[in-house]
């Protein structure tokens, strides 16, 4: 197939007079150049209307063909207007049989063929424009509608336009007698229509790639050669078998293309015009007439099926390589949105290597901040753990040592859980712890750290707390309980009791608020078991809790134990009441024991 | 835990029947979210409630501090013995209007 035009396929047509960007393959400006030109056409036209008349069937030598009629059309389209005095002055002198007719004078002779001159001047310049015009391209051969286009508008119209004009000089000048008028005007009009859809379509064909590869030429040297011998042989048989040029007509069409096609055509008319001219073949009627007639027909159906072929044949494989083009495309884009995806999930998978390298980091710096050696204490025995539910928790713990002795005791619980509660617990440690060791009382502490808490409040979370000051020499302690758990005593008796709370609030919810305290005393041996929800509200497998009332009852048989023998005993319990069921909260247990002295 | 949801001119009843333990009080506070994003005045029925732990606690303060927010109020309504003593000793009782009956918190809502 060819390629598309380099110049115009479709779209509007190139105003006339045919500009220079029309493929001419010269740009005759001087006189010189248009004279060749002219001179060039004049010939093939010439040559051609000889040739033809050499071949005319019939004593008058009527023809279904006059290639002169298709020279002159691809002549105007290709090259333009500069090439019309050529094709009146062929059209001119081509009447010159005319002058044999008996009586005819010089003057009737030129009037008769100035008439045709001009008829083949209209008809050529019809023809061109309705190529450009109405088919839109000067090679029609791409869509089936542009191929019915080229034979009605570039072929049949102008040859009846020029068919009546030349049919006409020649009644009027006495060439054509009357009754034959009829006759002769439809043979003319005939003759040029399929001139113009042979002779035009052959050389637009090849005027577009006049280069030929190997296959071309095969196929098209083939198509004669097979042309030729299917009217031998139908010479020879005077069989009906012209049926046998269609296999080839379309072998052409398919390895050929418009050029492979279009020489087939031109052979098969060849073939049959000349065998008909030798009253042999298929298309011998019982009249000239029928002859021509027959042929006339002929030619227009091979022509016709042939250029639709091509044409179908051209649009189908456009719409292929459309089709590739868009699954190429296609196949780019997944492979582009392919990769991206992939990079988006490479860098995904970064940023989470790095949140949990953060969430390590941070998880260690966050246990690194709660004291765990409490070897320094000699009068008191302390055991503290903190189990996060998550990584980040928002439970803590605090064991600080205050003057005088005495000791620093917060157990303490972030609403929430995860990094953000991480943060806050480590402000109201830093805050709670400073305000304890600047010398306040217990409720004053927690009273600042509220005041605190409720002011730099942005994420609207809120922390219960106890925060206990034991003396350690007497046992007595002071506690603040703000909406923490109720701590318990564990007597060093066995019998276990729950500090009331005093009705405190949550710390970071209301601001200007006082603070009650409690007090306890410990005897030596009695522990302060302080501890988070996560314990009495650990839930077995039923979404049952552990409760307050297990709580005490578990802590009871270690009366007088060590710190870190109740608290591991604890949780050893809370563990398994919730063996199975996923830990909810955080689990932090602070055991304080009073030693005997 | 069951919630049930009725209006009544510019507030909201949220009736809580059940235990609200730490397994529901996430659910709780995401009702009361939604309530809070309506702009309503709030009034709890507590009839039903016969149980809040301290994580049901949180839920409430969660509400009053939201509510608090946007000047919209909280009332708690009906509460049994337990859970009354529960909000007194949680130190809770300051952040919301208490009262007997429901029409009792309809009626001490702000206009």
């Amino acid at each position: 197939m060819t390629p598309s035009p380099p110049c115009r396929a479709d779209g509007p047509p190139a105003p006339l007079p045919v500009p220079a960007d029309r493929p001419s393959g010269s740009s005759p400006r001087s006189l010189g150049a248009w004279l060749a030109l002219n001179l060039l056409v004049l010939v093939v036209y010439s040559v051609l209307g000889v040739v033809i008349v050499l071949f005319g069937i019939g004593p008058a030598k009527i023809s279904p063909i006059y290639p002169p009629s298709g020279i002159a059309f691809a002549a105007t389209a290709i090259l333009g207007w500069r090439v019309l005095p050529a094709v009146f002055l062929g059209q001119f002198l081509n009447g010159f049989p005319l002058l044999q007719v008996p009586g005819t004078t010089l003057s009737m002779y030129t009037l008769a063929n100035i008439g045709t001159g001009i008829g083949g001047i209209l008809e050529a310049s019809l023809a061109a424009v309705a190529l450009w015009r109405v088919a839109g391209t000067s090679y029609p051969f791409e869509r089936p509608r542009q191929v019915v286009i080229f034979l009605l508008a570039s072929a049949l119209g102008p040859a009846i336009v020029g068919g009546t004009i030349g049919t006409l000089s020649m009644w009027a000048c006495g060439f054509v007698p009357a009754k034959e008028f009829w006759a002769t005007l439809a043979f003319f009009i005939f003759s040029d229509a399929s001139g113009i859809a042979v002779f035009g379509a052959l050389v637009l064909a090849w005027h577009r790639e006049p280069r030929a590869d190997a296959k071309l030429v095969g196929v098209s040297l083939g198509a004669i050669a097979g042309i030729v011998l299917v009217g031998l042989v139908s010479a020879w048989t005077r069989h009906p078998i012209f049926f046998l040029y269609l296999p080839l007509l379309l072998w052409a069409a398919f390895g050929g293309g418009p050029r492979g096609v279009t020489v087939a055509a031109t052979a098969i008319t060849a073939v049959a015009l000349v065998t008909t001219s030798y009253g042999v073949g298929s298309f011998v009627g019982r009249t000239p007439e029928e002859s021509v007639l027959l042929l006339v027909i002929f030619i227009s159906v091979m022509t016709f099926t042939g250029l639709v072929t091509v044409a179908v044949l051209a649009q189908r494989r456009q719409a292929e390589l459309a089709l590739e083009a868009y699954n190429r495309q296609l196949e780019q884009r997944v492979a582009e949105r392919t990769a991206e995806v992939a990079e988006k999930n490479r860098q995904l998978e970064e940023k989470q290597a790095r949140i949990d390298e953060d969430l390590r980091t941070a998880r260690v710096l966050q246990a690194s901040i709660l004291p765990t050696d409490f070897s320094a204490y000699r009068d008191t025995d302390i055991a503290a753990a903190m189990r996060p539910a998550l990584e980040m928790s928002g439970d803590f713990y605090d064991v600080f040592p205050l003057d005088g002795g005495r000791l620093g005791l917060v157990v303490a619980d972030v609403s929430g859980k995860g990094v953000a509660s991480a943060f806050f617990m480590a402000v109201t440690r830093t805050m709670l712890r400073n305000a304890a060791q600047g010398g306040l009382a217990p409720a004053d502490c927690i009273v600042r750290v509220n005041e605190a808490l409720c002011r730099e409040n942005p994420v609207e979370m809120f922390v219960t707390a106890i925060y206990g000051e034991l003396e350690q020499a007497t046992g007595t302690m002071r506690l603040v309980n703000a909406g923490h758990c109720e701590p318990i005593v564990v007597r060093a008796g066995g019998a276990a009791e729950l500090v009331r709370r005093a009705g405190n609030p949550p710390l970071g919810v209301l601001s200007g608020r006082k603070f009650a305290e409690s007090a306890v005393t410990l005897g030596a041996g009695d522990t302060l078991f302080l501890y988070t929800d996560g314990v009495t509200e650990a839930a077995d497998r039923d979404g049952e809790m552990f409760r307050v009332a297990r709580l005490l009852e578990a802590v009871r048989p270690l009366a007088g134990r060590p710190a870190k023998e109740l608290m591991l005993s604890v949780i050893a319990g809370v563990e398994s009441f919730s063996a199975g069921a996923l830990q909810a909260d955080d689990i932090t247990c602070l055991a304080v024991r009073r030693n005997r002295v | 835990m069951e919630v049930f949801e009725a209006r009544t001119g510019g507030a909201t009843i949220l009736r809580i029947v059940g235990r609200v333990d730490s397994s529901v009080s996430k659910l709780l506070e995401e009702r009361v979210q939604v309530l809070i994003a309506r702009d309503d005045h709030i009034v709890v029925d507590l009839a039903g409630m016969t149980y809040v732990s301290s994580a049901g606690l949180r839920s409430f303060i969660m509400l009053a501090k939201h509510a608090r927010d946007r000047q919209r109020a909280v009332a708690l309504a009906a509460m049994q013995d337990g859970v009354s003593e529960i909000f007194e000793i949680s130190g809770l009782v300051e952040l919301f209007v208490i009262r007997g009956t429901v029409d009792d918190a309809v009626a001490a809502l702000p206009r």
